[in-house]
């Protein structure tokens, strides 16, 4: 479910700070920019590197729940890389439960590919899953994208969890950018 | 800005592994478990980020891969053998038939390299092998259809010198020589076909085959030799990656 605690998760210092940061995500490529190798200061990912803390709560409503009713989880995902059987780019996202009161939530993993403008934009296809704690080849989403070139290009994941039943932080895990030989 | 991708360490076992009986609900997999114990370890996120790994759904020869992103310049290649062992021994038994490994190349290296003196010191884990444990070994390397691969062969006459050169008793080097030019063929015929050429400037084309006794016929030794080998070859100039198969000619 989402999100009626950002206000309250921050004001916890428990979730970390915004994670989109200053990056640009659309959906489509305009034609003049082209996919490129991102420079360094585009290609930290959210604060925590693969894994950032959430918090999540029964509170229904737009009303802020009570510290006793605020539990933790995790959102993780591993590097982009390209598959060793098939010429695809692919990241994987999961979830780990610290003491919320649900055993599901529903992952999905939006690979992303850096632009010549600065941009990283969405590619391929979105993973979704709904999913049990702790990752695995059982317990992930997975996102992909073909590659139609083996050109150089930096690639990212943006990784979600919504908790099955509560309410959640809004904050994506965004993954560190990496060189591949692969380009869309 | 680079034009290089950054480095990909994959590794396929293969063999035959007899599954331990899986608990009701069923086991961990193979992600899940090199996940747990390299973080466990410390290795997660400071040696390598996770890619991925698996099992194979049919009864084959490949019984598990692996594959991380290297950090942080160096390649761990033993440490990452290390933790596939674990792995493969937390979900059965493993003969290990042979060991296919994509090898990132480190940068920079030569004769009096510290990485070089570290495997020399790291070699000290091998005393303690059984009597009798040593087995001769057969292993190609392949730096692909790039243009730069032919650096590979060319680095044949200097490499049996280099290796030889340095005391230590876990690989007693015997023979390096160009590789013949059925041989991709022939063990992609037996293992199955190799990491997808993006990965590593595939397909198969310029390679050597390196002879000689290993210390013992285990994942260790076999990490401590790539290195070895990856030492080596980048002292004569070769930059990689490589496509490393090694077979133990008793297995």
């Amino acid at each position: 479910m989402r999100p009626t605690l950002r206000t309250f998760s921050l004001a916890l210092g428990i979730a970390s700070a915004a994670l989109l940061g200053t990056s640009q995500s659309v959906s489509a490529a305009s034609p003049g920019p082209v996919p490129a190798v991102a420079p360094a200061s585009a290609r930290a990912g959210s604060d925590g590197g693969l894994v950032l803390q959430g918090t999540g709560s029964s509170a229904e409503g737009t009303q802020e729940p009570s510290a006793a009713e605020v539990c933790v989880f995790e959102t993780r995902g591993d590097y982009v890389h390209v598959s060793s059987s098939a010429f695809e780019a692919s990241g994987h996202g999961w979830w780990v439960n610290g003491n919320c009161p649900t055993t599901t939530a529903v992952v999905t993993v939006q690979l992303q590919e850096y632009y010549s403008d600065g941009v990283w934009r969405n590619v391929g296809s979105k993973g979704k899953s709904t999913v049990r704690s702790g990752g695995g080849s059982q317990g992930r989403a997975t996102g992909r994208g073909p590659c139609k070139s083996s050109a150089v290009t930096s690639w990212r994941s943006v990784v979600d969890v919504d908790l099955v039943g509560l309410s959640d932080s809004p904050e994506k895990l965004v993954t560190a950018g990496r060189d591949l030989a692969c380009r869309l | 800005m680079t034009s290089r991708p950054d480095p990909t360490l994959f590794a396929a076992l293969h063999g035959e592994l007899a599954p331990h009986p899986a608990p009701p609900g069923g086991g961990a997999d193979a992600y899940g478990l090199f996940l747990a114990r390299s973080s466990a370890l410390g290795w997660l996120d400071t040696l390598w980020g996770m890619n991925d790994a698996g099992r194979d759904p049919a009864p084959g020869s490949r019984a598990a891969w692996f594959q991380v992103a290297p950090l942080g310049g160096a390649v761990p290649v033993q440490p990452f053998l290390a933790c596939a062992g674990e792995v493969v021994a937390r979900l059965g038994t493993l003969r290990l038939d042979a060991l296919r490994l994509l090898l990132p190349l480190p940068r920079g290296g030569g004769p009096a390299g510290g990485a070089v003196l570290g495997l020399l010191q790291e070699a000290g884990w091998f005393a303690g092998g059984a009597e009798g444990a040593a087995v001769p070994v057969r292993v190609t390397l392949d730096s692909g259809a790039a243009a730069d691969g032919a650096a590979l062969p060319g680095a044949v006459p200097a490499l049996l010198p280099w290796l030889r050169g340095f005391k230590q008793t876990v690989f007693d080097c015997a023979s390096v020589t160009a590789g013949e030019p059925d041989e991709a063929g022939a063990a992609d015929a037996a293992y199955g076909p190799a990491p997808v050429d993006a990965l590593w400037g595939g397909p198969a084309r310029h390679r050597i085959v390196v002879t000689g006794g290993l210390a013992e016929w285990s994942l260790d030794a076999l990490g401590w030799l790539a290195a070895f080998l990856a030492e080596g070859v980048a002292a004569q100039g070769v930059s990689g990656p490589l496509l490393l198969t090694a077979t133990a000619s008793s297995a």
